[in-house]
């Protein structure tokens, strides 16, 4: 048993993939419960995809790759900001939008950029492929994320749940969105390595809810977060190397399975409380 | 397109009130919402002083919320000036706070009853602070006096109506503001809460605390506030209860059309005419 | 504090975008199409540089080519432009090199209105399906590939396209690593050629021959190189299986891949690559090799198994599915297969 589980970590690019993996995990679990309870589901995915042209610019420019993508998702915020600015078109909107323009874009860049053929690579994940390098800038946007959401913890919590309270202690809620949408990018940035851009938005999205169906505080919904990415990567990256399947979806796949158990475990429940439990002092 | 970096959030205010300015001192504003034309509000004057309790009455539409909101700095009016106890509004945010109107809160989000209370105290603690006993103690108080501390880690959502507003309520009562605004505050909400907010407001009230409600219920006009304030776009009417509230206003109020030559009818003892 | 942003990001924005798309659309590698005249020379198109060069060999001055891919495209990896479906479609003669090479064109070769299509590679024995390589691998063949022809698209299918049923002709394309399959090509350019113009018959033959006998002499060239490497270390190690051809006629052995098929547009899992880590070093390889094509990615790992083996292994790059830029080391098909055989001898003979 312990050799089948230390085999594959005796190679050194499956033990840096397992890493990259979870560190991907930790930095988008950290973010998903707001993710999920704020609605940023869409953007999240947004982002992932806006990252392609930047992506692809910076491999020409022959900078480095995590530079542009940053880039490429702070322009997409912008430009989205400015198109649902003046209220005229809801953000959902503004955010398709964007979304698919820098996407498109991205591949229209791909096609004149000869020598570059990792569009497999961006949109499934390359999660063998990390490198060093790679993984040091994981780490630190792990930590960077992580210690945001961790200094900031009582701010977003007070701009997601009521705006304008936050406005009238002069919290801005802006500042906090954006705020969220800088760690959103960073975490983007890094998940689109081991799971891809079609995947990313599982990552963010999954484990908060998965937790949110379990627990109704906050907190402990962060931390169920975490540890139901962190066993998935496991899981899914085990199974991916036993089986001879792709890692990343392999990972997205516990996850969701996981929720399936949540929601089943949910269901139980609700239906075991008696109605009309809810108790008045009146 | 403005955007607000935060700078006023938390930490102790250093502004000390002007004495003897006014709680709020509303000097000719006029509002219109970015890209309408339409003014909401249209010269709008009002002062409120430390110690009174004052009814906001008018229309949907009137622009009641929209003055509350203003008077927070939530927006800046493009003329006139708001000021809060000497200092521009949004200066000196500890001393205003405000009850919302029910819809703008995420009731399901994954909070408790004492977290939200909590959330009042956040304007005295800034960013990176946690929160200390002593502010744990003011949550405990406060919410003894909103009599839900039985409800304390319940998940807000699963409160009733009465039950979350008096959170907001507690919630207020932590912020220590001095001047108080509560949008249709008794709005579903049941009897034995509308008394405590009520209660709770006089007490705050005598001890030298201003707040401005905006409701629709006439009913508790005459009850429990000495000064009322009608506003439609402009202050129609500004002063005691019973100057105020003329079936004209009350038919204005509600959307009526006001019947000059209506005829109230004469109720006789005895048989039919 | 407040900030109020300008109007002028969104200019900025659209600067970038206006910018960028002209810089997009810079010149590709062909000529425009021939200009209709009285004495139009043939207008030829070819897909990869490689047939391109080859058909040029032959053709020389008596027809006009056109070559679809540009320096460093990828020809599995190759979708055509709109532009190069109109070369396609105006050229008198297409040659390709077929057995499935230009995946891009499988599905809609058929739909295009081109004068004749040609596959040069057509009369080759053709080292067939993903499995004929199974008797030049080592130990590295255990694992079990249940791959059909259409399986290892799956994993990668581009995004906006979802062709499920992308699938490849049986077989290993990559024919023109042995000269003596060119020279068959040459037959079959020289062939059509003549058959179509005519008119320039004898330089098509002229050409033809001159070239047949410097790939000759290349064959004999590579078989006295590829002496110096002892017949024990003659195992070579690749990206994808491009090199069956070569292995077969120099005798060689195909000790494994990082991608176990004939194209490259597939995802290796992590048993494969630790698999092929382990053939590695059980054997005295001192380099292994990676295409001038190969994408980034696969690059990476390609070097990664390098690391992994723990003695000190080379990655060196050869030339496969195109050609270099003219001036470089492999600006034509001879200078092309003299490099490799440069890289592959002075890898293995270490």
């Amino acid at each position: 048993m312990i050799a089948w589980l230390i085999e594959p970590l005796s190679y050194a690019f499956v033990l840096r993939g397992l890493l990259a993996g979870l560190l991907a995990a930790i930095a988008c679990a950290g973010l998903s419960a707001f993710v999920v309870w704020r609605g940023m589901s869409f953007m999240g995915d947004a982002m992932a995809h806006a990252i392609l042209p930047g992506i692809v610019v910076a491999y020409a420019l022959g900078i480095s790759l995590f530079i542009g993508a940053l880039g490429a998702a702070f322009l997409a915020v912008v430009g989205i900001g400015l198109i649902s600015r003046n209220g005229i078109l809801k953000e959902d909107t503004a955010i398709g939008v964007v979304f698919a323009g820098f996407f498109a874009f991205g591949v229209l860049l791909l096609s004149r950029v000869v020598s570059f053929q990792d569009l497999g690579h961006i949109l499934f994940g390359n999660i063998l492929g990390v490198s060093n390098g790679d993984l040091v800038a994981m780490v630190v946007v792990v930590v960077v994320v992580l210690a945001g959401v961790g200094l900031s913890f009582k701010e977003i919590v007070v701009a997601s749940f009521d705006p304008s309270h936050a406005v009238a202690i002069g919290l801005s809620p802006g500042l906090i969105r954006y705020l969220l949408l800088t760690l959103l990018a960073l975490t983007t940035v890094v998940a689109i390595q081991t799971v891809g851009v079609v995947l990313v938005l599982a990552l963010l999205v999954t484990p908060g809810a998965t937790a949110s169906l379990l627990s109704v505080r906050l907190g402990r919904t962060i931390g169920l977060s975490l540890v139901l990415a962190v066993v998935a990567t496991i899981v899914g990256f085990y199974a991916s190397y036993y089986a001879n399947v792709a890692s990343g979806s392999a990972i997205v796949l516990t996850l969701s399975l996981f929720f399936a158990v949540a929601a089943l475990i949910a269901a139980v429940r609700r239906g075991r409380t008696k109605p009309g439990a809810i108790e008045t002092t009146e | 397109m403005t955007f607000n970096f935060g700078f006023g959030y938390g930490g102790a205010c250093v502004l000390p009130a002007v004495p003897d300015r006014p709680a709020l001192s509303v000097d000719s504003v006029s509002f219109a919402y970015p890209g309408s034309e339409r003014r909401v509000l249209d010269g709008v004057s009002l002062t409120v002083r430390p110690g009174e309790r004052v009814a906001l009455i008018g229309p949907n539409g009137a622009g009641k919320s929209t003055l509350l909101k203003l008077v927070l700095g939530l927006e800046t009016p493009q003329s006139g000036l708001i000021d809060v106890y000497g200092h521009h509004a949004h200066e000196c945010l500890h001393r205003v706070a405000i009850v919302p109107q029910r819809t703008t809160v995420d009731w399901r989000f994954p909070v408790t009853v004492r977290q939200v209370v909590t959330m009042g105290r956040y304007v005295h603690l800034g960013w990176f602070r946690r929160p200390g006993p002593r502010d744990r103690e003011c949550v405990e108080r406060a919410m003894e006096t909103m009599e839900i501390t039985d409800l304390a880690d319940r998940q807000i959502g699963e409160l009733s109506g009465g039950q979350q507003q008096r959170v907001m309520l507690a919630r207020t009562l932590v912020h220590d503001a001095d001047l108080l605004l509560l949008d249709e505050p008794l709005n579903h909400v049941d009897i034995s809460t509308q008394e405590l907010i009520f209660h709770t407001l006089e007490r705050l009230t005598a001890n030298g605390k201003a707040a401005i409600v905006s409701t629709h219920d006439l009913g508790v006009l005459t009850v429990h506030f000495s000064r009322a304030v009608f506003l439609d776009r402009r202050v129609i009417a500004d002063g005691p209860v019973e100057e105020v509230l003329t079936p004209e206003t009350i038919a204005h109020a509600y959307g009526f059309e006001f019947h000059e030559h209506y005829v109230p009818p004469v109720v006789s003892k005895g048989g039919r005419e | 504090m407040r900030i109020t942003i300008h109007s002028s990001v969104t200019a900025g924005l659209f600067l970038l975008v206006a910018l960028s798309l002209a810089w997009a659309g810079g010149s590709t590698e062909s000529e425009g199409a021939a200009v209709p005249d009285e004495a139009t020379p043939l207008a030829v198109v070819a897909t990869t540089s490689i047939v391109g060069d080859v058909v040029r060999q032959v053709a020389g001055d008596a027809a006009e080519v056109t070559v679809l891919m540009e320096i460093g495209q990828n020809p599995h990896a190759w979708e055509p432009t709109p532009r190069a479906i109109g070369l396609m479609e105006d050229a008198d003669i297409l040659f390709l090199n077929g057995v499935g090479l230009e995946e891009g064109l499988l599905e809609i070769i058929d739909s295009i209105p081109t004068g004749q299509v040609v596959e040069v590679s057509e009369g080759i024995e053709i080292i067939g399906g993903d499995h004929d390589h199974d008797e030049d691998h080592g130990e590295a063949n255990d694992h079990d590939h249940d791959h059909g022809e259409g399986d290892d698209h799956e994993e990668h299918e581009e995004h906006e396209e979802h062709d499920e049923d992308h699938h490849h002709a049986a077989g290993d394309p990559h024919v023109w690593f042995d000269p003596n399959n060119v020279i068959v090509w040459v037959d079959n350019i020289e062939g059509t050629l003549v058959a179509t113009d005519p008119a320039n018959a004898a330089t098509y033959r002229a050409n033809a021959e001159r070239y047949r006998e410097e790939l000759r002499a290349l064959d004999r060239e590579i078989v006295e190189a590829v002496a110096a490497i002892p017949p024990e270390r003659r195992q070579l190690v690749i990206d994808h299986v491009a090199l069956s051809y070569f292995a077969r006629r120099y005798g060689f052995e195909n000790l494994g891949t990082v991608i176990p098929t004939v194209t490259d547009q597939a995802e290796p899992s992590p048993r494969d690559i630790a698999e092929l880590v382990e053939a590695v070093r059980a054997e005295e390889i001192s380099a292994i090799f990676v295409g001038g094509t190969a994408s980034r990615g696969l690059r990476a790992m390609t070097e990664a198994v390098a690391a992994e083996v723990g003695r000190p292994v080379e990655v060196r790059e050869l030339l496969t599915g195109s050609l270099t830029a003219a001036g470089g080391r492999g600006d034509t098909y001879l200078g092309f297969v003299r490099y490799n055989t440069r890289q592959i001898v002075e890898g293995l003979s270490n």
